[in-house]
């Protein structure tokens, strides 16, 4: 069932990743062909704008995507087992316990009819064979590490008495409350006010620190996964276009998608040369309920010519570790801007 | 605690305008609606004078506003004065009737909300597939089907053909609770129905919500899942609903002491009505709306219970 893999290979590898929703208007294919890596320990940002499948990864990953959805492809291995293959009891052993998640919307995402407390409890008695009690008390312990002042207090609260930041905070303990392998995080700061997300991004990452978690970021956020991650994922139309470190991704961008997303962030001091207005990508992204032949950005790419309509580009390393769907890989002019 | 308390005696105050509203629009509609209670008293034999004694007794001759002050005056003190034709008290008819309907709205009341919320959380749980789509069939034929037309079919089923069951009346002794199968059968059918339905739809609604996601990525298995985090959730429509509950049993057990020929407080207000006899009238109809007020606040507080994010004010 599972297959062995030396130690040092990747705690979380996705190979091939497909989830499929049959629609009213027809079947579609959201996540189409993702492969992934997360190291033990290391920080991956899953980055792109809404609707390009990075939330049905993610939530595929814990298969946990809505009923209608199939997930397939060629596995998903987590600590060298296959989560494609195991039963929904062993998956449920999983979930909470080594995988957890941290969704985008404190306030919906916590139940209002039980006191946090009860919610921060429920994974210890149910992973850990804690009593209540002892469960409570601990519950009460992670919260404070999590920086909310009179933790035993707030357990007896319901969610609608904490602030956005607060719950945030909350949402956190109870994913990190069992120490899982891979924490999950689906946009954990986009619904929060500017200066909490500073807070609660440093809160996580200071966490993984301690506990030793790896974690895969989702968000839109440029600037959210320029600050926290290691390793950085673009996905676009459901599928990931370009690869590599924070750094490469950051400095050299391989992908003509990357390089709109990297000039449409706003900057208080822009380059020279640049023009007044803030420059966004042109068109929409397509509906992924029709067939898509060549690449799936060539009718917003500025740099599209017509063997991108046609021909679907293969991935290819620019460097090493550093990959870009593009024809034109490595041969984009860097520096000024695209005709 | 205490929020409780003070919250209830406020509600109870404000039920005396409520009341005083019921008194009212059930006092016009009496006089509105066509029928001379002395008339139908009188069947064929008319008798102008004495008619217009009778009317005279039950001082139905004075101008209406006295009427209206006079009987508003006497309900202060629950006094609705004696029956028009079986000169009894209103206030001792109804709570002599009173067990009577208990004994069939309490049982049907509490299975149609077991059974109710029971096949509800089912059906949702099995959204779409063959047991959701059955239940769904049955409830809704259930709830399109008139309550008295229900009660007869039943009655032909198992007293006539069947002839297992009595079909109506009410006697006591060692066989009586058999009469009350079948009315606490077809009163149950009633208000399971109609809470199978609500509690689907309220269930569903909350199986999508984003807890349930958390509570799934947390590893809890479906039925914790359902009972601990959307059930809870789920009641809150339903609790506040309670008293449309009540008014529907109440309205379902006009029907089914009618049909059933069971001597209780719906037989009592059918009879009335038959009779246009005024005081029975106002008697069964004050005690609905009070029922009903009654069944609003301990609804209100119940939501209050289940809900924290609530606070009484």
């Amino acid at each position: 069932m599972s297959t062995q893999i030396p130690h040092a290979g990747p705690l979380l590898d996705v190979s091939g990743l497909t989830v499929d929703f049959r629609t009213l208007a027809g079947p579609v294919r959201a996540v189409h062909g993702v492969d992934l890596a997360v190291m033990p320990g290391e920080v991956v940002g899953l980055v792109g704008e809404s609707g390009c499948g990075k939330t049905q990864t993610c939530l595929s990953i814990s298969r946990l995507i809505h009923p209608s959805g199939r997930i397939g492809g060629r596995h998903i291995l987590f600590e060298g087992t296959d989560l494609l293959q195991l039963g929904e009891r062993e998956m449920r052993r999983l979930r909470g316990a080594r995988i957890s998640m941290v969704f985008q919307e404190p306030m919906s995402s916590l139940n209002p009819c039980l006191s946090i407390g009860e919610q921060l409890s429920e994974p210890l008695v149910l992973h850990q064979g804690m009593d209540w009690r002892q469960a409570g008390r601990h519950a009460a312990e992670m919260l404070g590490r999590v920086g909310i002042p009179e933790a035993k207090q707030r357990c007896r609260e319901y969610p609608h008495q904490l602030s956005g930041g607060m719950r945030q905070r909350a949402m956190i303990a109870m994913a990190l409350i069992c120490r899982p392998k891979l924490l999950l995080a689906d946009e954990p700061t986009t619904a929060l006010d500017v200066t909490v997300q500073a807070q609660i991004l440093a809160l996580m990452l200071e966490l993984r620190e301690q506990t030793g978690a790896a974690v895969l970021l989702v968000t839109h956020n440029l600037g959210v996964v320029a600050q926290s991650c290691d390793r950085i994922y673009v996905m676009y139309a459901g599928q990931v276009v370009e690869e590599g470190t924070t750094a490469a991704i950051f400095g050299r961008p391989e992908h003509p998608y990357t390089r709109g997303l990297m000039r449409s962030v706003p900057r208080l001091r822009p380059p020279a040369g640049s023009p007044d207005r803030l420059e966004s990508i042109p068109g929409t992204v397509p509906r992924l309920d029709t067939p898509l032949p060549g690449c799936r950005f060539h009718s917003r790419c500025a740099y599209a010519e017509p063997r991108c309509s046609s021909e679907p580009p293969e991935v290819r390393a620019v460097e090493p570790g550093h990959l870009s769907r593009c024809h034109f890989a490595g041969q984009l002019d860097h520096g000024g801007a695209p005709r | 605690m205490n929020a409780y308390l003070s919250y209830t005696i406020r509600r109870l105050v404000l039920t005396v305008p409520i009341l005083w509203g019921v008194f009212t629009v059930t006092f016009i509609l009496f006089f509105i609606v066509p029928g001379d209670p002395a008339r139908l008293i009188m069947g064929q034999h008319r008798d102008p004078a004495m008619q217009a004694a009778m009317q005279k007794q039950w001082g139905l001759d004075q101008p209406k506003h006295v009427q209206y002050w006079g009987f508003l005056k006497k309900m202060v003190v629950l006094d609705f004065g004696r029956s028009f034709t079986t000169k009894r008290e209103v206030t001792q008819s109804i709570l002599q009737r009173l067990p009577a309907t208990a004994v069939l709205g309490l049982p049907s009341l509490t299975l149609g909300l077991l059974l109710g919320v029971a096949a509800g959380l089912w059906s949702a749980m099995r959204a779409n597939r063959a047991v959701d789509n059955t239940i769904r069939f049955v409830t809704f034929s259930l709830v399109s089907i008139p309550f008295f037309l229900l009660a007869i079919c039943l009655q032909w089923l198992f007293g006539q053909h069947l002839r297992i069951l009595p079909i109506s009346g009410y006697i006591n002794g060692p066989w009586g609770w058999l009469h009350l199968v079948l009315p606490v059968f077809a009163m149950t059918l009633g208000s399971f129905a109609g809470l199978t339905r609500l509690t689907r739809t309220a269930v569903l609604e909350v199986l999508t919500e984003d807890y349930i996601r958390t509570a799934k990525a947390k590893g809890l298995p479906e039925l914790v899942v359902v009972v601990r985090h959307a059930l809870r959730n789920a009641m809150i429509p339903l609790v506040t609903n309670l008293s449309v509950s009540v008014a529907g049993a109440l309205t379902g057990a006009f029907f089914v002491e009618a049909v059933f020929a069971w001597p209780g407080i719906g037989l009592l207000a059918v009879d009335a009505i038959n009779n246009r006899d005024f005081p029975v009238i106002m008697g069964t109809v004050m005690f609905g709306a009070v029922l009903f007020v009654i069944a609003d606040i301990v609804g209100d507080l119940l939501t209050a219970c289940v809900d924290p994010r609530v606070a009484l004010k």
